[in-house]
């Protein structure tokens, strides 16, 4: 017979009947060691929702069969929170191996609760068990197991790297002295500084400045700057930094630290910074690696002028500036003379990093105001940002001119400066962007200014603006008509809710959202007898004003509305969230369209309280998975000890994604 | 990054599983949201679940799937890419077709071919062969899913990475320089390639059994679901007649997958011959 995953689950499927459940548990645990992957992959997820932990228990002393012994270990781990507490005792259990499996089992799952069972392996003598436990230690993050991780840095080299690498993963400030104390001279240095950077502690600083320029440790470089880079998080300036800086100032050659950090900062990639060393390093990938921010906090925090164009010149993106800005303010680098030679360097990316770095105050309006006509437009944007920041209305006639510029980067630039200025100079500079016949580019960039900084003697201009013949001319006049206070605003939204062009249309619905009141929820209600293409968008509007009163037209409407509008019927009903909304709700659980369903339950998962629970169950036992996610998901969020049970069923799902949402569930559930 | 839930995640990559066979990979999410986050804003939608239900019932959901494929499909490619198919076609396939192609056109598909340069690399290289001097046609048949970068193909204007394979001397014979930086191909290499529109995902595909003596379908399974994969090797196995290639990306494999076609070995590379019988 043969046996593929189709089959398998097929066959499970079939076997559902109480009665038939020995019959299938068997075949679980037979299929657990099949041959085949994809045949114990189905195994897996049976097992980890059919069986209870004792059931797999005794797989794992199974040494004849390692293939069914790890098939079993990965249906335990899959079970997350529900075999915790049957593994845990495995921790103390007297064969040597079955306890070291249990420890990997407990670092898989990653439940903080198993922290007791970990530090029973930990206190006995095995060394691959207390390795075993000093892993899954650092994987739960365990405080309570540091005390037991710093001893094991004074056993067998692999218990200190075990160890090691869990305090890094911990990162507790406890650990520092310790790990300081395996520096440089040990065979773990390199973990150890590693371990340091994860914890980010200011107090090494001053033991891992001097190794990083001396030749006896050049093997230990890299990771002293990661670790360096990691430890400058929240460190001040000093006079250790500065010193550092100087000596790395003083050797350029091929060989020296200041090579090194060259290299980490001009790398278009940072290949030994590919694969993270934990999750929490994975976001901060983006600008750059960990070695090149290493690399460039030293570079700042000690002052490294020759180090500065790479750096600066990364902090045009996004990205890089979000940690290169803040981190050169606190440093106040680069300055003065150095400053003002980075704003005439050769490279554009250079001179529109330094306009970034640099506080525009620092550099003065006329210096700024000379760099808006730089050949490059990258830096004339840069530059206008940073007039931006200055709130000068001296610097108003060059951004007024600005807002008429070609360049769309530009134009918002400008605009975005000029927002930030007072009334009358901002009024003088409008004005001729808003003049009838000015270039349409140059009033939509005006009508952007007027959306965040009002200006009443501009108003009647604005209305006026409503009813230009571009449609995009329109969309921005309403916009910068909506911060308008009082009816006239109202009104004209109000017509735009019938211009001829539906983005307008749309456009003008949201800004009445936003303005809300009762006239608005009126109108909308109105709106809803109407069978269009903007009903839809009306629906929504209703939703998110939380308008009890439309809850009962929309039932009504309900009956005869096509698909997406009965979807946002249902969404629009979470968000009223009254009791009649959720009767509604309740009863679309039994509609015959799945994503009706679908939608309800989503919306009750929202609503649910307390009381709720048998509601709940209903939806946790349901044959669709997304109604067992939302039922998940309502457990999580009301986080009652009655969840707890259904919890723990829904932590053992078939379908990987119910299984995760009901384990972060109850990563806070009491 | 989009406010989504697992579930959110799970129904939209699933829906688009189904619909173009694409498989988003656990950990994409993030490369996902940022395609997807100008599509919720132009549409006033505030969250995933939105748009999946726009996607599911809104009447213009068809406009929107055109949009997102825009927006989803990989179009990294480059001409000559992966060239040692191109020296097993002119070298090793044309001839061994023979008279064969005396009387008929070498019918060739490049499936999945983004902005067109693959088919029009294939295109240059048979031409350099000589093919048309010694009296033989060819047709090259390419599709994809974007609407946009056909339209880029269509053009057949090129700048920048698209040459990042290209020594300076073929891109002076083979294009024109129509701006600083930008080349066109020169009529005769795009003559006898035509681009259509398909969804390799989707039941039909619009053309003919058997109508091919090559397929060029490389690195675009990689994207694809291990049902799609294989849906669509049953239907190149249709598509391709008996005796007839199918070229993969280097990262792709029919290993353990078909019985409708057996490994070929050419120099430096590997292609997969249409077998008379099975699949």
């Amino acid at each position: 017979m043969t046996r593929t995953p189709a089959f398998l689950s097929s066959r499970l499927e079939a076997l559902s009947h109480p009665a038939e459940r020995s019959l299938r548990d068997a075949l679980i645990i037979e299929a657990l060691g099949d041959p085949s992957p994809a045949v114990r992959d189905v195994a897996v997820a049976w097992a980890a929702r059919c069986l209870e932990p004792g059931e797999l228990l005794p797989c794992m002393a199974d040494d004849a069969d390692a293939v069914l012994r790890n098939a079993a270990l990965a249906a335990l781990e899959r079970q997350g929170p529900y075999a915790v507490e049957a593994v845990g005792r495995l921790t103390s259990d007297p064969d040597p191996d079955v306890a070291m499996f249990a420890c990997q089992v407990l670092g898989g799952i990653g439940s903080v609760e198993a922290t007791p069972a970990l530090l029973v392996a930990l206190a006995r003598p095995e060394v691959n068990l207390r390795q075993a436990a000093a892993e899954a230690a650092g994987r739960l993050r365990a405080r309570d197991a540091v005390p037991a991780l710093i001893s094991l840095m004074e056993r067998e080299p692999w218990l200190q790297l075990a160890a090691v690498d869990a305090l890094g993963a911990i990162g507790d400030e406890r650990a520092v002295e310790p790990l300081l104390a395996l520096v440089p001279g040990s065979f773990v240095a390199a973990p150890a500084l590693d371990a340091l950077r994860r914890i980010g502690s200011t107090a090494p600083l001053a033991r891992l400045l001097p190794l990083l320029t001396a030749r006896e440790h050049a093997a230990l470089r890299v990771p002293l700057i990661r670790a360096i880079g990691g430890c400058l998080r929240d460190a001040a300036p000093s006079a250790e930094l500065l010193a550092l800086g100087r000596e790395l100032e003083g050797e350029h050659g091929t060989d020296s630290a200041w090579r090194l950090l060259a290299d980490r900062l001009s790398g278009e990639d940072d290949d030994p910074d590919a694969t993270p060393a934990a999750p929490d390093d994975r976001a901060r990938l983006r600008g750059g690696g960990i070695s090149a921010r290493g690399a460039g906090a030293i570079a700042l925090a000690a002052g490294v002028a020759s180090l500065h164009p790479l750096l600066i010149r990364r902090a045009t993106d996004a990205d890089w500036a979000a940690w290169i800005v803040p981190l050169a303010r606190r440093f106040g680098v680069p300055a003065g003379a150095a400053a003002t030679a980075l704003l005439s360097h050769g490279d554009p990316e250079v001179r529109a990093g330094t306009l970034r770095v640099v506080p525009a105050a620092a550099i003065g309006a006329s210096r700024l105001l000379a760099l808006l006509a730089d050949a490059d437009e990258i830096v004339r944007v840069a530059a206008l940002d940073a007039v931006g920041e200055l709130a000068d209305d001296a610097t108003a006639p060059a951004l007024g001119e600005r807002v008429g510029s070609a360049v769309a980067a530009e134009r918002a630039a400008a605009a975005r400066a000029l927002a930030r200025l007072s009334d009358p100079a901002v009024a003088a500079e409008l004005a001729a962007p808003l003049a009838e016949g000015a270039p349409e580019a140059a009033t939509i960039a005006a009508l952007s200014v007027l959306r965040h900084h009002r200006v009443a003697q501009l108003d009647d201009r604005v209305l006026a603006l409503v009813r230009a013949p571009s449609p995009a001319l329109r969309r921005a006049a309403l916009r910068a008509a909506a911060v308008i206070p009082g009816s006239p605003a109202e009104v004209v939204l109000f017509r735009a809710l019938a211009d001829r062009d539906a983005a307008v249309q749309v456009e003008a619905l949201e800004l009445l959202v936003g303005h809300g009141g009762p006239r608005v929820r009126a109108t909308l209600l109105a709106m809803l007898g109407v069978a269009d293409s903007l009903r839809y968008h009306v629906i929504r509007a209703l939703g998110r004003l939380g308008a009890v009163e439309s809850a009962a037209p929309l039932e009504t409407l309900f009956g005869t509305a096509p698909l997406h509008e009965q979807l946002e019927i249902l969404t629009a009903l979470e968000r009223i969230g009254n009791a009649r909304s959720r009767e509604f709700l309740a009863e679309c659980l039994t509609h015959s369209h799945v994503e009706i369903r679908r939608a309800a339950a989503q919306g009750l998962a929202s609503l649910a309280g307390a009381d709720d629970m048998a509601l709940l169950h209903q939806l946790a036992t349901s044959s669709d998975w997304v109604l067992r996610s939302e039922a998940a998901r309502a457990c999580g969020r009301l986080q009652l000890p009655a969840g707890r049970p259904l919890l723990l069923d829904l932590v053992r799902d078939l379908e990987p994604v119910v299984a995760r949402t009901a384990r972060a569930a109850l990563a806070g559930s009491p | 990054m989009i406010e989504a839930s697992g579930a959110d995640w799970k129904l939209l990559t699933d829906l688009l599983q189904e619909r173009f066979g694409l498989h988003y990979a656990e950990g994409r999410e993030e490369i996902l949201a940022a395609r997807l986050r100008p599509r919720l804003e132009a549409l006033h939608l505030d969250d995933l679940r939105a748009y999946y239900h726009f996607l599911r019932a809104h009447p213009a959901r068809e406009e929107e799937f055109t949009e997102l494929t825009r927006r989803i499909t990989n179009n990294e490619t480059y001409f000559f890419r992966e060239p040692a198919h191109f020296d097993a076609i002119t070298g090793h396939i044309v001839p061994a077709f023979g008279g064969e192609l005396r009387h008929r056109p070498l019918k060739v598909l490049s499936a999945a071919c983004s902005s067109g340069e693959e088919p029009y690399s294939l295109s240059i290289r048979l031409t350099d062969a000589g093919l048309e001097l010694a009296g033989l046609r060819w047709e090259i048949d390419a599709c994809d899913l974007n609407p946009l970068r056909l339209e880029t193909a269509r053009q057949a204007t090129y700048e920048g990475l698209a040459f990042r394979a290209t020594d300076d001397a073929t891109r002076e014979r083979c294009f024109r320089q129509v701006a600083p930086g930008r080349w066109e191909l020169r009529e005769r290499y795009r003559r006898q390639v035509k681009f259509f529109l398909a969804n390799l995902a989707a039941p039909t595909l619009g053309v003919g059994w058997g109508a091919y003596d090559i397929i060029l379908c490389r690195n675009m399974l990689i994207y694809f679901s291990a049902a799609a994969f294989d849906r669509l090797i049953a239907r190149f196995a249709q598509l391709i007649r008996p005796g007839g290639f199918l070229f993969l990306g280097h990262a792709e494999s029919l290993f353990d997958r078909s019985t409708a076609f057996a490994p070929v070995e050419f120099p430096h590379t590997m292609g997969y011959r249409r077998l008379e019988t099975g699949g």
